[in-house]
């Protein structure tokens, strides 16, 4: 796992009770919202966010080992025992994201499958690219496939994306390159979910992804 | 003409069949989604194991070794599929990376079935395909979330919403075993061959004098998972003559090709082609061909039992045809 290598900065403690910090963090929000929407961030992004109210960044998460950004809301954190750092030629590794507590978590933490741990979650996978373009990568006969999955290209973090709604694993996912390597920013949903992962927060997550490097 | 021993035949069905049959004839109330072969090939034995409470509660583990062919447990259309993965531990962390392919149910569409954990690249059916019963899918492995080589194996509710990744898996009776699996048991399928037949019923005997013909119509329903194919070309079917008369290959007396002793419309002396082009499972195939009454009083009997041409005998049922030259 790899949260030695990644900062998680928690944002609620500092801004907690401060209106005049929660104004400026709210309006800076919409301000992004306006400027990526203008700049291009576009249909991905309107599609993700028009289906909640904003929501509040409570604390960001900077992964070192795969060179992005996410902002999470409130009770979200970086979930270690279902993260991994692989470090393979193909398989990089992944971060999930979860409203869940630790300990409530490891208590649905017990299927083989995408048990309910792993349900109302962002799974964000790096894969390395093989030279393919994202459109190539994400739909090759062996990658994740479901029958009546609808594949668009969108903009996303910035740049030229492919988007996969109602596939076999994600709701939606994103699958965006960068240099070697091909991210799939993917939101898990399922019967199993909490009902606290909204599709707001799962949106905002999703839409909060950047490249740092 | 059909049937000679009638008792004959229906024991063998009975015993061929085995304990599909027992299953038809039993009053099985506490049966949960009967239909369902074990998945693996026909004659193979696993070991199974359960689960615990939880979304997987109702899924098998079955110890397929690495590469060993995971079998169709019921018709269905391959519904989803990954297969790029090589990962795989014993850490809960690695369950996004299995391989899977689930078969949405051909009859109750809110049915799936779940086969997990499959070997990198190793689909033998693709995408929107369908497949039938005891059809080969792929390599079992160890992907994903696993302790070892294994297959994972549900039977699921189909997500009613397609955003949605994953359901409940529900109870499950596979047709070998109705009374149910049991933790740690061995178990051994019975899964469709990839060719077999049943005989489903033919012309009446008949009665010729010398030199005179009569069409004859045999009906065997194909109960294997390939196609039967008629042309020349590849896993052809076949009605061969065989035991105890006139023997297995040998040539008939009541009917043939050219150059045959006996000339009528077979294909060869020995062999009878189908009048239907392809065969798809559970489908009938129609054996149309003319008989010959023989220069010498008596009665002819003509034994014959399907086949797939340089591949296989399918079931052999005894029948035959019989004819009378007064």
């Amino acid at each position: 796992m790899k949260s030695r290598d990644t900062k998680f900065r928690l944002r609620s403690r500092r801004t907690a009770g401060d209106p005049l910090l929660l104004g400026l963090l709210g309006g800076l929000v919409a301000l992004t919202l306006v400027g990526l929407s203008a700049s291009g961030w576009g249909e991905a992004a309107a599609a993700a966010i028009t289906s909640a109210a904003p929501r509040q960044v409570a604390a960001v998460y900077d992964s070192t080992d795969f060179g992005y950004h996410v902002d999470l809301p409130a009770s979200w954190r970086h979930s270690p025992r279902l993260s991994r750092l692989i470090n393979g030629t193909y398989n990089r590794g992944h971060d999930l994201f979860t409203i869940r507590t630790d300990s409530d978590e490891a208590a649905a933490a017990h299927d083989h499958w995408l048990g309910p741990a792993w349900q109302g979650t962002v799974l964000i996978e790096v894969y390395g690219n093989g030279g393919l373009t994202a459109q190539q990568w994400a739909t090759r006969p062996e990658w994740d496939w479901r029958d009546g999955q609808v594949v668009d290209t969108v903009t996303f973090a910035g740049r030229q994306a492919v988007r996969i709604r109602g596939g076999a694993r994600f709701s939606v996912a994103y699958y965006v390159t960068n240099g070697t390597d091909i991210y799939v920013v993917g939101l898990i949903k399922g019967t199993s979910q909490p009902t606290t992962a909204t599709d707001g927060d799962l949106n905002m997550i999703a839409g909060s992804f950047r490249f740092t490097r | 003409m059909r049937y000679p021993r009638l008792t004959t035949v229906t024991v063998a069905a009975v015993l061929a069949l085995g304990s599909a049959i027992g299953v038809l004839v039993q009053a099985r109330p506490a049966l949960a989604n009967p239909g369902y072969h074990l998945p693996y090939p026909n004659g193979l034995t696993y070991v199974a194991y359960t689960h615990g409470p939880g979304q997987d509660q109702y899924a098998y583990d079955f110890t397929l070794g690495l590469g060993a062919t995971v079998s169709t447990a019921h018709h269905g259309t391959v519904w989803s599929t990954k297969f790029d993965s090589n990962t795989g531990a014993c850490d809960i962390s690695y369950a996004s990376y299995a391989n899977f392919l689930t078969v949405k149910d051909s009859v109750d569409t809110s049915k799936s079935t779940l086969y997990l954990h499959l070997l990198q690249n190793s689909a033998q059916v693709s995408r929107n395909q369908f497949v039938y019963q005891g059809r080969p899918l792929a390599g079992a492995d160890n992907t994903g979330y696993s302790c070892g080589n294994h297959l994972h194996f549900a039977l699921e509710t189909t997500p009613a919403n397609q955003d949605s990744c994953c359901t409940q898996s529900i109870p499950i009776t596979f047709d070998e075993y109705p009374g149910g699996i049991a933790n740690g048991g061995s178990y051994t399928s019975a899964n469709r061959l990839r060719f077999d037949s049943k005989y489903l019923g033919g012309s009446e005997w008949v009665t010729l004098s010398p030199g005179a013909t009569r069409v004859e119509v045999g009906q065997w329903q194909n109960t294997g998972w390939d196609l039967w194919r008629f042309s020349q070309s590849g896993f052809s079917a076949r009605l061969g003559t065989w035991n105890p008369i006139p023997g297995q290959d040998q040539p008939s007396l009541i009917g043939g090709a050219a150059g045959c002793s006996v000339v009528t419309d077979w294909l060869g002396c020995n062999r009878i082609r189908p009048t239907t082009e392809g065969v798809d499972p559970d489908q009938t195939g129609f054996f149309q061909f003319t008989v010959k009454g023989p220069p010498s009083s008596g009665v002819y009997k003509l034994y014959e039992r399907p086949l797939i041409e340089g591949v296989t005998w399918m079931r052999d049922e005894g029948v035959f045809w019989q004819v009378t030259v007064p």
